[in-house]
């Protein structure tokens, strides 16, 4: 999923290399570039090694392969939103939301599956919508509005459900996720399928450039004619019917729906799309590098459990792995900025001798 | 250089001696030089951009000096390191005058230094006690009960004044405090400092408005670019005087200004446009031409360019743009669909997203074909871009650096770029040159006559730089207080004519 490198001016996104550098600062370039994937790769060879009959199995990538295309496509619901400089807390309670409506729908009213499917998508967007009306509308900060609503919604499953969980989702249903192409779980398509179209749309189309420059610069983007209030209610929208699309790809997966909802998800989530931002195009938020990061997080957890590590070790990893991705991409984004003060410094400091 | 005859004080309140300080990529100080006496009402004057700001924040510890000394009551400015100014008895008050509106005029004072106490709970009668000594002490009488918001901007200014006094200030350093009273109001704000004065307080003003220098002021020190041009006694001055000394001789940028007959029919056309801080205003762009569009602070010309960039709202009148009337509705887009391009005056801020590449900056709206308007056309995006950097002198000419990586005027040659990529009719350039350097100016300037020669559309250059104007602009509107005081074109329009309009002269 590595981005082509065309030329060597191509690696200048994001990353800054300049003629006067040194190989130092070009190796730097590079690491900031794929030292993830990198590592990710020395993280297989190393857990492969360690622990050689249970985690190099084709059974562990297909599990982490089909557990993992959840968190990749809500993470990538809420990296639309973080584009344009808002945020959405409401992803794992939306996520549960488009859970327990695909499942309850379809096993307790019997609803045909794909008549599901498009229902829970669709509250999904709904509730994206309003996200977006309550934050670009009324004005209200993203972070209340998102965290209000996700205690909202938790009670919403609550009411759908009563006290009663739904278990043995229909066949139909759980075959939509389970089944196997070239036997690899159809989850992981589904995955792909949005992270390749999500990626073309934002790399390749003016629509990816506007959202970028709202996110950039919102201001600047409406002097330019963009209006920026606009595509930030989009990315709420289009977010939240993404964050659908995971919530029955969830739904599917397990079979079930709880009222104890997917809230332990948030986290990995926002782990996964804001360590994702921190590579392959430092400083600004990427496909490649949010699914990246999420086999990172996902084959790091998988590797230690192995290894006898207990469960505990998984909120503590992905917690610290989501302070520390934005410690380092601050730390990084003010180290290019000093560094180019310094070369203008040095400039002024030649012109004046 | 007439220095002042005053035998040598014990102690300047404030003293500053060949100050400079880089900015970015610009020299805002060279060589600055002030002292302030106690007992004395100083004016700093200069043009916007002479680096007054500049020396205040120094001042003020808020900056450091690269280079030179500063010293206040005859203690040296070490940054952080040393006492603050406050410490050493020296007040700063800005135009923002650092009040908090929703609390009472005593508490505001309080504030300043600490609430009395008893047994660690706020005393509320010796606060009180405390603001109406001070109001004693200035024979000011305010209620000092009333919320500050709730006063006008004259008692806001006591207030503030008050506030500095009551924490012990020796020297008070007030920044275009005037710019929002009316006369009367200025007169007893004016009444006050020279009562200050008289108790041997020292007042350093930073202001625009020469006649109330002349009036109140003891000394002048002018700054011009980065550099004390002098040090006068006001009542040896004129106001011409001091104009003359302000504008100074510049580097001309050499440009031929055409008369009206060489130009073509009226692209941009405003008739009675009033908005928020200006109008009615009436004028005419025509093809080809750069109109200038010049005034004070309160002149009313940055509220117009921001109505014409759809941003602040127009309340009454119309535009035109070759003719056909811009839909009231005043978006940013409406007046886009209709060719006006805005060139926003803190490219930081409203211009460029900083940490987007040279050639996203560019097209920021995407880069559409006539085939599909749909998809980025990367290569064909990125060789347009780099002939665009390269044909406005941009360097390096990298379409693939980031806008936060190129210097200040090389981030402006950008924006300029970028607005001529959507074919405009007529430009709204707004301060287009402010924290530029002089050669990256020059090259703006030369573009921008260029590009509207050859393309035949308009220019507004709206600008606080009156040098800018005349240098620029084959006729240059100068505003008063929200209208229009004169157009000038010709042998009047030349730097000593549109700034005495512009201070309140008329013609």
């Amino acid at each position: 999923m590595t981005e082509q490198v065309r030329s060597p001016i191509s690696i200048r996104r994001g990353g800054q290399a300049h003629p006067r550098d040194t190989l130092l600062q070009v190796s730097l370039t590079i690491f900031s570039r794929f030292g993830l994937a990198v590592l990710t790769v020395i993280l297989i060879v190393f857990f492969s090694i360690e622990s050689p009959t249970s985690f190099s199995t084709v059974d562990t990538a297909r599990s982490i392969l089909a557990n993992e295309s959840v968190i990749v496509i809500a993470a990538l619901g809420v990296m639309l939103t973080l584009m344009v400089g808002e945020f959405d807390l409401s992803v794992a309670a939306n996520l549960s939301l488009a859970n327990v409506l695909v499942v309850g729908l379809s096993q307790r009213q019997g609803l045909p599956v794909w008549i599901a499917m498009l229902v829970a998508i669709v509250a999904s967007a709904v509730v994206g919508a309003v996200n977006g009306f309550i934050v670009t509308r009324l004005h209200v900060n993203a972070f209340v509005a998102t965290l209000g609503m996700a205690t909202f919604l938790a009670g919403v499953c609550q009411l759908y459900l009563g006290n009663t969980d739904i278990f043995q989702a229909p066949h139909s249903l759980t075959q939509v996720a389970r089944g196997e192409l070239f036997r690899i779980p159809l989850s992981v398509y589904y995955a792909l399928f949005v992270a390749v179209s999500l990626h073309l749309v934002l790399r390749h189309t003016n629509i990816g450039r506007r959202m970028l420059a709202v996110g950039g610069n919102f201001r600047a983007a409406d002097f330019a004619g963009i209006n920026s209030r606009r595509y930030r209610f989009s990315a709420f929208v289009a977010g939240g019917c993404i964050i659908g699309v995971a919530g029955v790809v969830l739904g599917a997966t397990v079979g079930s729906a709880s009222s104890a909802g997917s809230t332990d998800l948030l986290l990995p989530i926002f782990a996964a799309a804001l360590l994702g931002s921190t590579t392959i195009t430092p400083g600004r938020y990427n496909v490649p590098g949010l699914v990246i990061a999420v086999l990172f997080l996902a084959i790091t957890v998988a590797g230690l459990q192995d290894m006898g590590v207990p469960t505990w070790i998984q909120p503590m990893f992905n917690g610290g792995a989501l302070v520390a991705a934005v410690a380092l991409s601050g730390a990084a984004s003010r180290a290019r900025t000093a560094q180019a003060r310094r070369r203008q410094l040095a400039a002024i400091a030649e012109e004046l001798r | 250089m007439t220095r002042s005859a005053t035998a040598a004080p014990d102690q300047f309140a404030l003293s500053a001696h060949g100050v400079q300080r880089v900015y970015g990529s610009t020299l805002a100080l060279r060589n600055a030089n002030l002292e302030v006496l106690p007992g004395e009402i100083h004016a700093l004057l200069g043009e916007n951009g002479a680096g007054k700001s500049t020396l205040v924040r120094i001042l003020a510890g808020l900056e450091t000096a690269d280079a030179g000394e500063a010293r206040l009551w005859d203690e040296p400015m070490r940054g952080r390191a040393g006492a603050s100014p406050r410490e050493l008895g020296v007040a700063f008050i800005h135009q923002d005058l650092g009040l908090v509106e929703t609390m009472s005029v005593s508490e505001n004072i309080a504030l300043g230094g600490r609430f009395p106490t008893r047994w660690g709970f706020v005393n509320q009668s010796r606060v009180r006690a405390q603001a109406i000594g001070v109001f004693d002490q200035l024979s000011v009488y305010l209620d000092v009960d009333r919320p500050v918001g709730e006063l006008p901007p004259a008692d806001q200014a006591i207030v503030a004044i008050a506030r500095a006094l009551c924490v012990g200030a020796r020297l008070i350093v007030l920044d275009e405090p005037t710019a929002r009273l009316h006369a009367s109001e200025v007169r007893s704000l004016f009444g006050l400092l020279t009562h200050l004065r008289d108790a041997g307080v020292a007042c350093l003003l930073i202001t625009h408005r020469l006649d109330q220098v002349l009036e109140v002021c003891d000394r002048v020190t002018v700054l011009r670019d980065g550099e004390t041009v002098g040090v006068y006694e006001a009542s040896a001055l004129s106001s011409s005087d001091l104009v003359s000394l302000i504008v100074g001789e510049h580097r001309e940028f050499a440009s031929e200004q055409r008369s009206a007959g060489e130009l073509d029919e009226p692209i941009l056309t405003l008739r009675g446009l009033a908005g928020v801080g200006f109008g009615p205003v009436t004028l005419d762009v025509l093809g080809g031409e750069i109109v200038g569009l010049t005034g004070l602070a309160d002149a009313g010309h940055n509220e117009l360019a921001l109505a014409l960039a759809g941003a602040a709202p127009i309340v009454s009148g119309t535009v035109e743009v070759d003719g056909r009337e811009v839909t009231s509705s005043g978006s940013q887009k409406a007046m886009l669909a209709r060719g006006i391009v805005y060139v926003a005056a803190d490219r930081r801020a409203d211009g460029l997203a900083m940490g987007l590449t040279a050639t996203e900056n560019l097209f920021l709206t995407g880069f559409g074909s006539e085939t599909s308007k749909f998809c980025l056309r990367p290569t064909r995006e990125q060789r347009e871009a780099q002939s665009l950097l390269e044909e406005f002198g941009v360097r390096p000419p990298d379409p693939e650096k980031t806008a936060d990586t190129f210097s200040g005027g090389n981030q402006q040659k950008i924006v300029l770029a970028r607005s001529f990529v959507r074919g405009p009719r007529v430009l709204v350039l707004h301060e287009p040159t402010a924290a530029v350097d002089v050669g990256a100016r020059f090259d703006i300037y030369q573009q921008l006559r260029d590009r509207c020669t050859r393309d035949g559309c308009g220019a507004l250059v709206v600008t606080s730089d009156m040098q800018e104007a005349v240098n620029l602009c084959d006729r240059v509107v100068v505003m008063q207080r929200g209208a229009v005081a004169a157009s000038l074109s010709g042998v009047r329009n030349n730097i000593q004519t549109v700034t005495e309009l512009a201070y309140g002269g008329s013609i």
